[in-house]
């Protein structure tokens, strides 16, 4: 038995990574709110929903990665899981290119863009 | 198998030889999916000195693993593991590749190795006992969640409805019994996946509820609705 064996179910994961679906951003949201009074284009993390990661353990990694609150872990975690993504930080290239790079670690599906666009 | 549960240091399960060997062979496949090696990263128990068994295990394993390239891997559940980090910039994303996939890989093939050791040091004095260390617990959390995206993959998991199907699919004494051999040898496979993609679901699910009730939690007054 080997997994490797088994023929990959698709080219690609068609919603997931068409990049045909325009990305909007809830302008309610807490951290849009945050962004907007930032510096000049600050980037921003966005997570994605996926049908494997565990709702505990986005919530985890929201608490001990970020330094959320529980509540604020949770809201977040739910955002993702009910609107299929969320802003979960934001700051220069650099910074999110770091947090982009924890969540890929943590097995979150995350991506990175400019907050003006 | 019992799942975790808190104990004194750490963490507590409790899987049969069997449940070992099958997750321990999976997680060996999805180290080669990443350009690892278990062999060449881990000593043989059978051959190695015991007291050298962790020796030169990071020069072992920066040997073990492919250099960092910048092209997208051609495997869906590579890419899962190591997706785009942009959806509509190229550019962003290939730098974004250039500049972490290597570590990303390291990282991750690490975590799986510890994860594949833990399950062979089962056996003995500790039974079928399978001990945590608190400090352990993310590493573990973060490679079951690499290896139950693999197995995901394979398994056509691509949205909430489908993960159910393969639920009620598996909780189905008689499965249907194709007669083409190959559907055959299809299906088994799949019922064999998704065994283990349920296994390993049960036991992430109790490590974080464990490890969520050693997290600071909110006083009451900072939860919407609760209190004034």
């Amino acid at each position: 038995m080997y997994i490797g064996d088994l023929a990959p179910p698709g080219p690609r994961r068609p919603a997931a990574y068409s990049g045909a679906v325009p990305i909007e951003i809830a302008p309610a949201h807490h951290e849009l709110a945050e962004a907007s009074t930032a510096s000049a284009s600050p980037w921003l993390t966005i997570v994605w929903n996926d049908p494997v990661n565990l709702m505990s353990y986005v919530t985890y990694v929201f608490q001990t990665y970020f330094g959320y609150s529980q509540t604020r872990a949770e809201t977040l975690m739910r955002q993702v899981h009910e609107e299929g993504k969320a802003v979960v930080s934001h700051g220069n290239r650099e910074k999110v290119e770091v947090d982009v790079q924890a969540m890929h670690g943590y097995g979150l599906w995350a991506t990175m863009q400019r907050g003006d666009e | 198998m019992r799942p975790f549960a808190a104990v004194a240091h750490g963490y507590r399960a409790v899987l049969d030889p069997v449940e070992r060997q099958v997750i321990a062979s999976i997680v060996a496949e999805v180290v080669e999916l990443l350009g690892a090696t278990l062999d060449t990263v881990v000593p043989d128990p059978d051959e190695a000195d015991p007291d050298g068994f962790d020796r030169d295990e990071a020069g072992q394993l920066a040997r073990a693993v492919a250099p960092p390239s910048a092209t997208v891997p051609d495997d869906t559940a590579v890419l899962r593991l190591l997706p785009d980090a942009s959806r509509d910039d190229p550019a962003v994303s290939e730098e974004f590749r250039r500049l972490t996939e290597g570590d990303l890989r390291d990282a991750k093939v690490r975590r799986l190795v510890a994860f594949w050791r833990l399950l062979q040091a089962g056996g003995g004095a500790a039974g079928d006992r399978l001990d945590l260390a608190r400090d352990d617990a993310s590493d573990l959390a973060a490679a079951l969640t690499d290896v139950r995206l693999v197995l995901a993959d394979r398994l056509g998991l691509s949205d909430d409805d489908q993960v159910e199907a393969l639920y009620t699919e598996l909780e189905r004494d008689e499965p249907d019994r194709p007669t083409d051999p190959e559907t055959v040898e299809d299906a088994q496979r799949r019922r064999f996946l998704g065994s283990v993609y349920t296994l390993l679901t049960y036991l992430q699910e109790s490590l974080l509820t464990a490890m969520l009730r050693d997290l600071p939690r909110d006083r009451p007054r900072d939860r919407p609705g609760v209190g004034g």
